[in-house]
């Protein structure tokens, strides 16, 4: 066996490293070159893809660079770097330096060495130390790993990017596959080239001229368009017609479009000229032919493109989107359809409810590409039932002859049958929720600290918020119960509850937050709340307790009372549906046939649905009654439809064996369950709340009787006062109208002063108190001014009196302003502002009375012209409205009382009756003076009052003469009246013309024509209508 | 009764009548007449054992297959016990089962209680339909040995051998094995009976609001021991003042039956001299005409015995039995025992009626024992945390009633603070007098952890409303809370006195006897929970152990999900139920 050879031994251990390296840095170049150039190529080859259409001559050039991108690269790093990197094994010596720091440049070193040791001739250095060097940087090299010195990352980048690429092209297939496709082919198409044929691409051809002839569809006329290159754009189905010169001289032509042949006509051997259809969009080109039909040259591709035509678009402008219909409604629909060519049919499309199919409609068409119709639906003809909805929309088609007609639709909508019960339902469901907030704003009273004397200061003001909740509580009650009032089919007793609610609670929150507001100042000020202030707070939260308390309880047996009548008016449905099955039965036992007979059982199965569903529902409703008195279960019981279910079975059986007598006798039996069911709804629904309220209920009934006392007295009282007038109508009318005249100009500047006056004050420092006598001050001052100009004396004298009594009102209030200023400690400067106001007030008010006292002093003394008995006749008359006077002070103090127990009656009624008692005591106070005419006035204002109050109540639902709760009353009313039913009829509330004596009717009509008189009229009726209203008016 | 007495013996006579005739020439004829009659009057005089003893002899001289003798054998055989026997007995001389013959009532009873299970101690077999009325068993037998051993101690007598207790399902059962109507029933709300030489009872899952079945059973049970004693001579007025006076027995003193709202209703009748004469209360106070005048002649009756056991204890009541059994009229027994006479007795008893502290006039009405199956229109009282606004339907007072109104909206609402307020409101308006408002008040101080308040309302309640099973439930709740647990424990044990299907009351008893160590009481309470719910005894004993835990949970009981599934099929009363009926009237056969 040969010795091993010590210097290949030596080198063995570096020389292998160093090979190890520059073999891994060749291959990661070659792979880095295989990536990079992979990517190059996709991306080249997504290009031509994607610009293959657009420019189709560099598709191909683009698809053949792919290769030659991958190669070039591939090379470019596999040899060119390759060389450039790895170089000589010196270079790797050193990046083995610089990777490896053990070994150092010990590799370079035993490379020289080596280069030393094998030169010839001494090198100046120990041959064994030399080699000793190469064994041991031989040993160490050889415990390297070549893997370390070879930089890996830009490797890990080529993956990466490539990665990276292929993402990029799945999100670029999946957005634009076909374009891809589409492109690719195209370019491969272009690309296939015969081999061995020479390809001409240039032009040969020029002056290329092309005529389309559009489809009849779109109504274009033919269209002639020379000088081009030949790119073509229409509609599909357009004809082409094409005529061009060769740049040569030719045999044979064609156009080569897709796969097809269009041949020419070739004349003159330079002239050509053909036709083709354009179909779809791509491509064309010019291609020359020898006799034999070859192929000699090929012009560039030519686009063809095919002008899309859309389906027809269409727009519904009316109704809304969904619209809310009553039986006899003629809708309006208004609509937009438009299409790029035309259309061709227009329909209505809807669907009933429970139907799978849809109905259509033709509606009219007009020609164009755009047009916008509309169509009167009757929806009579619907026969929906309240509640039902009904989807529709609008379909249009367009004219497409060559594809097809297309259509396209507006968007759905929604009509549906006007539904009085579901808006009761939903209206009882809103109070239900406000009366929810009530309790909880009652429960948040009662467990708050306000009442509790040795409550930190801190949680007494927290209950500001409280305040704030309830006043806004009391805000919603009055919104609601305003939209309720104006809302159609509403209960109006809930209306007028949650108003009168509004009016009760209201001012005991209001009372509690400004005391709260007082004792925040005091807290401010650093001051602590006293024993005094704690108790005061204390009654004011206590009062507001008890009258939330009552409002609760109240309002709960309304919406019980209103969930009963729900009960009842389905109880009334189930028997209506009862009799129109018999009807039905009647008329097939009459004239029996199969398919009458079918109908009856389909009717019978349809009122058996109707029957469980509302008899779930009147559960459901029932269920909600909280009414201690009301026997729940045993109304549950009574609804049961178990009993009706089976006997329903039972009437099916015998229409299925056509035995209709029996069917009518179980029909009957039906209906005489019904009513008895009907007739427990009734009887619970009149004494509900009757055991809840006995002391409230027998107040009212009494209230009523003596209501109705009182009208009948004051209607005798004013006929008997106006016998007494009559007989004293003598008057002195020139004579007041001379007095008038001479004080008129310095009666109207004092109204000119008072009223420029109140305009002025500052409006923000005025409250809820005060407000509403300006308003009255301002009216009364424009009535004043007014009548002045009209030189009507009386009426400015009785407006006057309503100027000075507001004006009076605000003066007391500016003076209570002042003395509050003092008990809150307001800051000084607010306080002067306050009494400058209260001495404008002050004035005004003085003004204000001069005024009337000036034109009171106009008229003769009451009673100058009756006789001793008439005089004797009027101080008993006086004495029996002095009466009257105090039982309507009695009626009022009953209201308060009933008031005090639940809310009733809205302050509105209260201040009703209290002025009816003060228009009485007015009445007695002129009657006592002798004078009848202003008596009788008051006593017709006072009976007018009575009257409406009585009005009132019968409106509200008062006086069934049922034991039950008595209803709410709302004396505001709403201002835009109501409409109940499905009906829209106008006011029959009768007109009642004033007679001209009247001394009130007629200041109010008197009053209404000076306003009409400000309307205006046209020119030429101006003086006519002037001369008119001076007439009426004198 | 007579009817199905009277007409039978009729017919026996009749029946009998010729097959002795037949025998006329033979000596015996004149023996077997009075061994015919021997029998009769030991039955009639409740004497099974006599009866059967005249039979022996009858059967000795008469021959053993003729309906008469037969048709007597059955009757001695349905006393004793065995139905199937006495229906083999009259079915062998005859097929007449029509409605009122002995042969249809054994039939009847036969299948009533033919899938009955039973449970027996020392001196009774307590009969009970499979189910959960199982639970009765052990606390009845408790009560019934109690209270043999107090007649014992007081009227120095008990029924020989083991006494037949049957428990039934219903009223229309009960009419079917006790021969009374179903009218009559549901009319004087009978709810047990004594007759058959057994006592039987409806179960109390058939009444709407439960009733006080612990002492009902004790009830027919003097019936029992005073009809035997007296070989029933006792007539109605004294058998049932008796039997009222000493039903509490078994639990303690005698004379603890009166509740406060009988007492008013006496006190009214009092007023309005409208008391029911002795000689009216015959031939039973369950046919008088109302259960008002029912109630009314079990409160004076109640007061004659009352009378004369405090003057001369039971001695005196010994005496009037002996004295009728000896063949005194009932005006001479009275006199012999009171050392009065009978007029001056009369005089002495309504003084001391009148003399009664009666109390105000009650918000609810009388409270009836109301069968389920005629209380379709009855709410049941809610339970716990659940709503009911027509409990408080009866209230006299409107303001009260608002204010109650109004708590429970609150209450609905989780506003226990302003809930409280407004309770307490009604609660001083109206005081103790209404139950369930009390109630209602004590459920919102316990949400409120305001507990002494809460007991302190509860422990007034049950002063004018001792038979209230919830407020023993509420009161029992603090107790557990406390861990009071002797006190927790009666509590629950005077709820379990008239409504014993409750789940809480059984689990509450748990924790309880748990508590106490009674490791017995503690089983068959387990026992119960378990037979009522389906839970497992472990998670009994678990949730056991919750019980009272928390301040939250005072105011409520849920059960665990599996004992609430089966609590949900449960009648709804069971479970639910509280107000107790204050005076179940029951039908003893004199």
């Amino acid at each position: 066996m040969p010795p091993p050879n010590p210097v290949a031994d030596e080198q063995g251990g570096f020389r292998a490293l160093i090979e190890a390296v520059r073999s891994r840095q060749r291959q990661q170049l070659w792979l880095r070159g295989a990536l990079w150039g992979a990517l190059g190529a996709w991306a080249v080859l997504l290009l031509a893809g994607l610009l293959a259409e657009l420019r189709p001559g560099l598709g191909p050039v683009l698809l053949w660079l792919a290769p030659a991108v991958f190669l070039a690269v591939l090379l470019a790093f596999g040899l060119w770097l390759g060389r450039r990197q790895v170089g000589t094994p010196e270079r790797t010596a050193r990046l083995i330096a610089r990777r490896a720091p053990k070994l150092g440049l010990d590799v370079l070193s035993a490379i020289e060495l080596e280069h030393a040791l094998a030169a010839p001739g001494p090198g100046g250095f120990s041959p064994e130390l030399a080699r000793a060097f190469l064994r041991d940087t031989g040993a160490r090299a050889a415990r390297v790993d070549p893997a370390t010195i070879v930089d890996g990352a830009p490797l890990k980048r080529a993956v990466q990017a490539l990665a990276g690429m292929l993402v990029l092209s799945l999100v670029l297939l999946a957005v634009s596959r076909e374009r891809l496709v589409t492109g690719w082919r195209v370019a491969l198409a272009s690309s296939e080239t015969p081999a061995g044929e020479p390809i001409r691409r240039e032009p040969i051809t020029g002056d290329v001229e092309l005529t389309y002839r559009y489809p009849d569809h779109t109504g274009w006329v033919p269209r002639t368009v020379s000088g081009t290159r030949g790119d073509i754009q229409a509609p599909a189905g357009t004809v082409v017609e094409l005529s061009s010169r060769s740049d040569r001289p030719v045999e044979r032509a064609g156009l080569s479009i897709g796969e097809a042949f269009v041949p020419l006509r070739v004349e003159d051997g330079r002239s050509l000229s053909g036709s083709f259809v354009v179909e779809r969009a791509g491509s064309y080109a010019f291609v020359f032919q020898d006799a034999s039909g070859k192929e000699v040259a090929r012009g560039p591709d030519l686009t063809i493109s095919v002008e899309a035509d859309g389906a027809p678009e269409v727009t519904l402008r009316a109704p809304e989107e969904e619209l809310e219909v009553d039986p006899e409604d003629v809708v309006e629909l208004r609509f937009e359809a438009r299409d790029d060519f035309g259309l061709s049919a227009l329909q209505l499309v809807y669907r009933l409810p429970g139907r799978s199919e849809e109905t259509r409609v033709k509606l009219p068409l007009e020609d164009g590409r755009r047009m916008e119709g509309r169509y009167s639906w009757d929806t009579a003809k619907l026969l929906l039932a309240p509640g039902d909805r009904v989807t529709y929309y609008i379909e249009a088609t367009d004219n497409d002859a060559v594809r097809g007609p297309k259509t396209g639709v507006s968007r759905t909508q929604v009509l549906e049958r006007y539904d009085a019960s579901r808006k009761r339902r939903e209206a009882l469901a809103r109070v239900e929720q406000l009366w929810g907030e009530l309790l909880e704003l009652l429960a948040d009273r009662m467990e708050s600290a306000d009442r509790d004397h040795n409550a930190e200061s801190s949680a007494i003001l927290a209950g500001r918020r409280v305040d704030g909740r309830g006043t806004l509580l009391v805000t919603t009650l009055r919104e609601v119960a305003s939209e309720l009032a104006d809302a159609r089919d509403v209960p109006p007793e809930l209306a007028a509850a949650l108003n009168n609610v509004a009016d009760s609670t209201g001012s005991r929150v209001r009372a509690t937050s400004d005391f709260r507001s007082v004792l925040e100042r005091v807290v401010d000020r650093g001051s602590g709340l006293n024993r005094d202030l704690r108790r005061r707070l204390g009654e004011l939260v206590s009062e507001e307790i008890a009258t939330e308390e009552n409002d609760i309880l109240y309002l709960e047996a309304l919406i019980d009372r209103r969930k009963m009548e729900e009960l009842r008016a389905m109880g009334e449905q189930l028997l209506q549906e009862r009799r129109s099955l018999a009807s039905r039965i009647e008329e097939l036992r009459n004239a029996p046939d199969e398919a009458g007979r079918e109908a009856a059982l389909q009717e019978v199965q349809a009122l058996r649905r109707r029957i469980q569903e509302l008899m779930h529902r009147m559960s459901e409703l029932a269920k909600g009654i909280r009414d201690e008195h009301l026997n729940a279960e045993a109304l549950q019981e009574l609804m049961s439809e178990g009993d009706m279910g089976s006997m329903l079975d039972e009437v099916e059986q015998l229409l299925r064996d056509g035995k209709m007598d029996e069917a009518l006798a179980k029909l009957q039996e039906l209906g005489m369950q019904m009513e008895e069911m009907l007739q427990d709804f009734e009887r619970a629904e009149e004494n509900l709340g009757a055991e809840q309220f006995p002391e409230l209920t027998e107040a009212f009934m009494r209230f009523q009787e003596e209501l109705q006392e009182t009208v009948a007295t004051q209607e005798q009282l004013a006929k008997q006062t106006r016998a007494l007038q009559d007989q004293a109508s003598a008057q002195d009318r020139s004579r007041i109208a001379q007095k008038g005249a001479a004080a008129r100009d310095a009666l109207l500047e004092k109204v000119e002063r008072i009223t420029r006056d109140y305009q002025e004050l500052p409006g923000e420092r005025l409250d809820r108190q005060a407000l509403p006598s300006l308003e009255r001050a301002q009216e009364a001052l424009r009535a004043t001014r007014e009548a002045l100009d009209a030189k009507d004396y009386d009426l400015a004298a009785e407006a006057s009196r309503q100027a000075a009594e507001n004006a009076e009102a605000l003066q007391r209030w500016g003076q209570l302003q002042r003395e509050r200023d003092a008990i809150f400690f307001n800051p000084p400067d607010a306080q002067e502002e306050t009494r400058q106001l209260a001495e404008r007030l002050e004035r005004d008010a003085q003004l204000a009375r001069e005024v009337h006292d000036a034109l009171s002093s106009l008229f003769p003394e009451p009673g100058s012209q009756l006789s001793a008995s008439e005089k004797q006749r009027m101080e008993q008359l006086a004495k029996q409205q002095r009466e009257l006077q105090q039982k309507a002070e009695g009626l009022s103090e009953q209201l308060q009382a009933m008031q005090q127990m639940a809310p009733v009656f809205d302050q509105e009624a209260m201040n009703q009756m209290g002025q009816v008692a003060q228009r009485m005591g007015q009445a007695g106070e002129h009657l006592e003076g002798q004078d009848a005419r202003r008596g009788h006035g008051e006593q017709r204002g006072a009976l007018e009052g009575l009257e409406r109050f009585q009005q009132q109540m019968q409106q509200q639902g008062q006086g069934k003469g049922g034991r039950g709760i008595p209803l709410p009353l709302m004396a505001g009313g709403s201002p835009n009246g109501r409409r109940e039913g499905n009906g829209r009829g106008v006011s029959q509330d009768q007109v009642e013309l004033p007679d001209p004596d009247d001394f009130e009717s007629p200041q109010a009509f008197r009053k209404e024509l000076l306003d009409a008189m400000k309307q205006g009229a046209p020119d030429r009726y101006r003086e006519q209508l002037k001369r008119y209203y001076e007439e009426l008016v004198r | 009764m007579m009817r199905t007495r009277v007409i039978p013996l009729l017919m026996l006579g009749l029946l009998v009548g010729p097959v002795i005739d037949a025998r006329a020439q033979s000596p015996g004829r004149a023996a077997a007449r009075e061994h015919f009659t021997a029998v009769e009057k030991a039955l009639d005089a409740w004497d099974v054992p006599g009866a059967r003893a005249a039979w022996e002899e009858l059967a000795r001289i008469a021959p053993r297959d003729s309906e008469p003798v037969r048709q007597l054998e059955g009757r001695i055989l349905f006393e004793e016990g065995d139905y199937q026997g006495a229906i083999q007995a009259v079915s062998s001389v005859t097929d007449d089962d029509r409605p009122g013959t002995y042969l249809r009532l054994f039939r009847d009873t036969a299948k009533v209680v033919g899938a009955h299970r039973s449970v027996e101690s020392e001196h009774f077999i307590f009969s009970y339909p499979e189910g959960k009325d199982a639970i009765l068993a052990p606390y009845a037998l408790e009560a019934l040995e109690a209270i043999r051993k107090a007649m014992l101690e007081d009227l120095g007598h008990a029924p020989e051998g083991k006494v037949r207790v049957e428990v039934v399902h219903d009223a229309r059962d009960l009419a079917k094995v006790s021969t009374l109507t179903y009218e009559q029933i549901k009319t004087t709300g009978t709810i047990a009976i004594c007759k058959f030489n057994k006592l039987i009872i409806t179960s109390p899952k058939a009444v709407v609001r439960g009733y006080d079945w612990l002492d009902t059973l004790a009830h027919e049970y003097i019936h029992l021991v005073v009809s035997q004693k007296s070989r029933n001579t006792v007539p109605i007025w004294l058998h049932e003042g008796m039997a009222k006076y000493l039903e509490t027995r078994w639990r303690g003193e005698a004379g603890g039956a009166m509740s406060p709202s009988t007492l008013a209703l006496l006190g009214r009748r009092v007023k309005a001299d409208t008391l029911i004469p002795f000689e009216k209360m015959h031939p039973s106070i369950a046919l008088l005409p109302t259960a008002e005048d029912a109630a009314t002649a079990f409160a004076e009756v109640f007061f004659a015995i009352d009378w004369i056991h405090g003057r001369k204890g039971p001695a005196g009541l010994r005496t009037v039995m002996e004295k009728l059994r000896e063949g005194a009229t009932d005006r001479q027994a009275v006199a012999a025992a009171t050392g009065r006479s009978f007029p001056s007795f009369e005089r002495a008893w309504l003084q001391h009626v009148r003399s009664q502290p009666f109390p105000e006039l009650f918000d609810e009405p009388e409270q009836e024992v109301r069968l389920k199956a005629e209380a379709k229109d009855e709410e049941p009282e809610k339970k716990g945390r659940q709503i009911s606004y027509g409990a408080f339907r009866d209230l006299r007072d409107k303001e009260a009633q608002k204010h109650a109104h109004l708590g429970e909206l609150l209450r609905e609402r989780r506003r226990m603070g302003a809930a409280a307020e407004q309770y307490g409101k009604a609660y001083r308006r109206v005081g103790d007098r209404h139950a369930a408002l009390s109630n209602k008040y004590a459920l919102t101080l316990l949400e409120l952890s305001r507990l002494d308040e809460a007991r302190e309302v509860l422990e007034k309640s049950l002063t004018l409303h001792p038979g209230m099973p919830q407020t023993h439930v509420h009161l029992g709740r603090i107790h557990l809370h406390r861990g009071d647990w002797n006190a927790a424990r009666d509590a629950f044990l005077q709820a379990l006195a008239v409504n014993p299907f409750d789940p809480e009351v059984h689990l509450s008893l748990v924790r309880a006897y748990d508590g106490l160590g009674d490791a017995k009481r503690t089983a068959r309470a387990t026992a119960a929970v378990v037979q009522l719910t389906g839970l497992e005894p472990e998670r009994v004993v678990a949730a056991a152990a919750q019980l009272g835990k928390q301040d939250r949970a005072l105011a409520d009981f849920e059960l665990p999900e599996a004992e609430r599934r089966d609590a949900a099929g449960a009648p709804s009363g069971d479970a639910q139920g509280t107000a107790a009926g204050e005076q179940p009237s029951s039908a003893p056969t004199p």
